[in-house]
């Protein structure tokens, strides 16, 4: 057995025991359940005017997650003040009012029941919440600031970086060009209007308003391509785009998710590179032990984990045979690459999210087709049009233009994409066996192609 | 020949960009927009030289989202914006466009609220030009379109009700005017009355949502609308408008808009007539 093998067997063994632990709910026991821990003080069920509030205090350890109507902030517990003071540990999650904004290591004292963490219908809430170490819901919260600055001061430099670019986001463009820049950009997913966000599902592409392996891919695709034309080689190219793939990974909150992101846009753009079969497996195999090592909990609960390693999956097993099948598409304008990759992907995805979201967008891979060339450029423009703007703001002004033209054409394909009938249709009893079904068939076709191949 | 293609398709993008730049909804009439952003208050008011007035800003942001599609790309300006009271569901989404638009003047009861919501708004605010609106100012925005402060009447200080502090006026387009409350209840209503204006108006903005407290008969009497707008969210939970209210105006034949059933309202007038725009 050579060791490329060996180490892929070795992997590929390592989830599956992943697997089998969930199996027996070895992985997401709570650590201990005592009076210093935040979660002991939990109540249960949502008839609020039978519990207690408590008051304690805590500080904000990621940036707080701001909606249309009120912010969720994650709070890393030190302190239990009311009914009795002593010292806890734990993170809540509290929802609070729209208004003050609360900032990243903001110290805090908050006023709120806790709750138990419950599923949602299908949807895994608590699960969910486990995988961020989080136990135990503030509802109700009052929310009163007692200190800033009191979390890593590096991450702090770089989240008030991420406001002030935000903030020019939004003097330059009106709405909704601003918050979908605010999204493809600088990772602020929940800013864009519920309206909006619905019309992309529909399209089924809601994926690139998601910072994900997707985007990595195409940036590291354009710049490879405009290094290539200021006839830099592909050596000398690897650096430059590394450190651009940080900048943009720490723009974008350094979340954790970004950082898996960016792990597997670059397998995907090694794998294209790299010709031999084997080594792909290995470093997709290699990214995915790495990232479950960080937090084994993704693999079952993290929606966007799993779908963009799906995905990953998808364009590089699957689009070599979908290069046949769509030989006949025209090569002009990367039209067949950009149809064969959306296209992989999405066989790839589409049980999950069919299981998931109960509906298929059957448009998706033509308005993948129309959307996701503009996504780079809109990336490049958006990122240009900001940095011009810290010189004179009313050039940035002019320049932006251009951004706002392009992404009226983007809202516009995906408006008329969405409001056509039948690009939408609803299957409410898609459920895990079914969703395990089309993934052995889609293996089994896979094996039948690829045996094809070689004979 | 492909070169010449591509350089051909730019320069037809570059004229389209321009064309667009310069493009925006002119129009001779004046465009009083009441719009649909659920339980609360907010009306856009663009005028026929498109000067932008602004009143109150709903529960949410959502009001940001829709203004970005109601101006052009270069148009970042509301010369009068106004905050009728100090409660949330007229404020809040006021914050965003106060952070992101150039305003001129901004107007407002003079009564806090004293809540930490608030409190952050206010200090958004407070290099900015704020006059307190009182009785007897008017607003020229336009040689025939101008703003007549009917209430308060007198500098108020502290209130046991908000409503009661509502910045009220009639916005006059020539022979068109609109009564505009907030969430002025029948209290206040009697006191604007004391004071023997003509009220008359043609459209009517059903003050408080439909409250029952508010809308008295009264003031109807002396506003004498054809047309009342309601502005209130669906299934809220203050079960506005309540059917005393729709009463009171159905008695006096009087159309009634919903923007709950109709999504935005969108009323245009040359300032002889009004009508209502379909979308």
């Amino acid at each position: 057995m050579s060791k490329s093998t060996r180490n892929f067997i070795i992997g590929i063994s390592f989830i599956l025991g992943l697997i089998v632990a969930n199996y027996f709910g070895i992985l997401d026991k709570i650590d201990q359940n005592d009076e210093s821990k935040i979660w002991f003080y939990n109540s249960q069920g949502f008839e609020f005017k039978n519990h207690p509030k408590y008051t304690y205090q805590g500080i904000i350890t990621s940036p707080p997650d701001t909606r249309i109507d009120h912010q969720k902030i994650k709070v890393q517990t030190t302190q239990l003040l009311n009914p009795t003071n002593k010292k806890i540990e734990g993170n809540v999650l509290i929802k609070t009012e729209l208004y003050p904004p609360y900032q990243y290591g903001d110290q805090i004292k908050i006023t709120s029941f806790l709750i138990q963490p419950e599923p949602i219908e299908d949807f895994k809430y608590d699960k969910y919440l486990a995988k961020d170490k989080i136990y135990s819901l503030g509802y109700g919260a009052q929310v009163k600031l007692v200190k800033q600055k009191q979390a890593n001061p590096i991450l702090q430099i770089i989240y008030n970086l991420r406001q002030n670019i935000s903030n020019k986001i939004n003097k330059i463009w009106p709405e909704p060009t601003a918050s979908f820049i605010n999204s493809i950009l600088l990772g602020y997913k929940k800013a864009m209007s519920e309206d909006l966000k619905e019309e992309f599902r529909r399209a089924g592409v809601s994926h690139i308003i998601v910072i994900s392996g997707l985007h990595i891919t195409l940036i590291t695709l354009l710049l490879s391509k405009t290094l290539y034309a200021l006839n830099i080689n592909r050596k000398r190219q690897l650096p430059i785009i590394l450190i651009i793939l940080t900048i943009f990974a720490i723009l974008s909150g350094f979340s954790a998710s970004t950082i898996r992101a960016s792990i597997m846009g670059l397998i995907i753009l090694f794998s294209q590179n790299i010709g031999r079969q084997i080594q792909k497996h290995l470093i997709l195999i290699y990214a995915a032990v790495i990232i479950l090592l960080m937090n084994p909990l993704l693999l079952f609960y993290d929606l966007g984990f799993q779908l963009s390693f799906l995905a990953t999956i998808g364009l590089i097993y699957l689009s070599p045979i979908f290069k046949k099948l769509f030989k006949f598409l025209p090569k002009k304008m990367e039209i067949q690459s950009t149809f064969i990759s959306s296209f992989s992907a999405i066989i790839m995805t589409l049980p999950l999210t069919t299981y998931q979201f109960k509906t298929i967008s059957l448009l998706a891979p033509l308005a993948n087709l129309f959307v996701l060339p503009l996504i780079p450029i809109l990336m490049l423009f958006g990122f240009i049009s900001i940095l011009i703007s810290y010189l004179s703001f009313t050039l940035a002004k002019y320049l932006g233009f251009i951004e706002y033209i392009l992404t009226k054409v983007l809202f516009e394909i995906v408006n008329s994409i969405s409001s056509i009938e039948f690009s939408n249709i609803n299957v409410h009893n898609f459920n895990i066996t079914t969703m395990t079904l089309s993934y052995i068939l889609i293996i089994i076709i896979f094996i039948y192609a690829q045996n094809k191949k070689t004979t | 020949m492909p070169k010449i293609k591509k350089q051909l398709s730019i320069i037809i993008l570059i004229i389209i960009a321009i064309f667009y730049y310069n493009f925006e909804d002119k129009s001779n009439f004046l465009r009083v927009c009441f719009l649909d952003i659920g339980q609360g208050d907010s009306i856009l008011i663009k005028s026929p030289g498109d000067k932008n007035i602004l009143i109150d800003g709903g529960p949410n942001a959502n009001l940001i989202h829709q203004l970005g599609n109601k101006h052009s790309y270069q148009n970042h300006q509301i010369d009068i914006l106004i905050l009728t009271h100090a409660h949330a569901d007229h404020y809040i989404g006021l914050i965003e466009v106060v952070k992101r638009y150039n305003i001129k003047l901004i107007l407002w009861s003079g009564v806090d609220a004293y809540n930490s919501s608030y409190l952050y708004f206010k200090n958004l605010i407070k290099n900015q030009n704020v006059k307190i609106a009182l009785l007897g100012q008017e607003y020229l925005i336009e040689p025939n379109l101008k703003i007549k402060i009917l209430y308060p009447t007198h500098l108020l200080e502290e209130a046991e009700d908000l409503n009661n502090t509502s910045v009220s006026l009639i916005l006059s387009y020539q022979d068109i005017d609109f009564f505009l409350a907030g969430d002025l209840t029948c209290e206040g209503e009697e006191e604007i009355l004391k004071h023997n204006l003509n009220l008359k108006s043609e459209i009517y903005k059903v003050s408080h949502h439909g409250s029952r407290w508010s809308n008295c008969d009264p003031i109807l009497d002396k506003i004498k609308p054809e047309l009342a707008i309601i502005q209130s969210g669906i299934d809220n939970q203050h079960k506005h408008p309540h059917l005393e209210t729709l009463e009171r105006l159905e008695q006096r034949s009087i159309n009634i808009l919903r923007n709950d059933e109709l999504g935005d309202i969108w009323i245009h007038s040359n300032g002889e007539k009004y009508w209502i725009k379909e979308p």
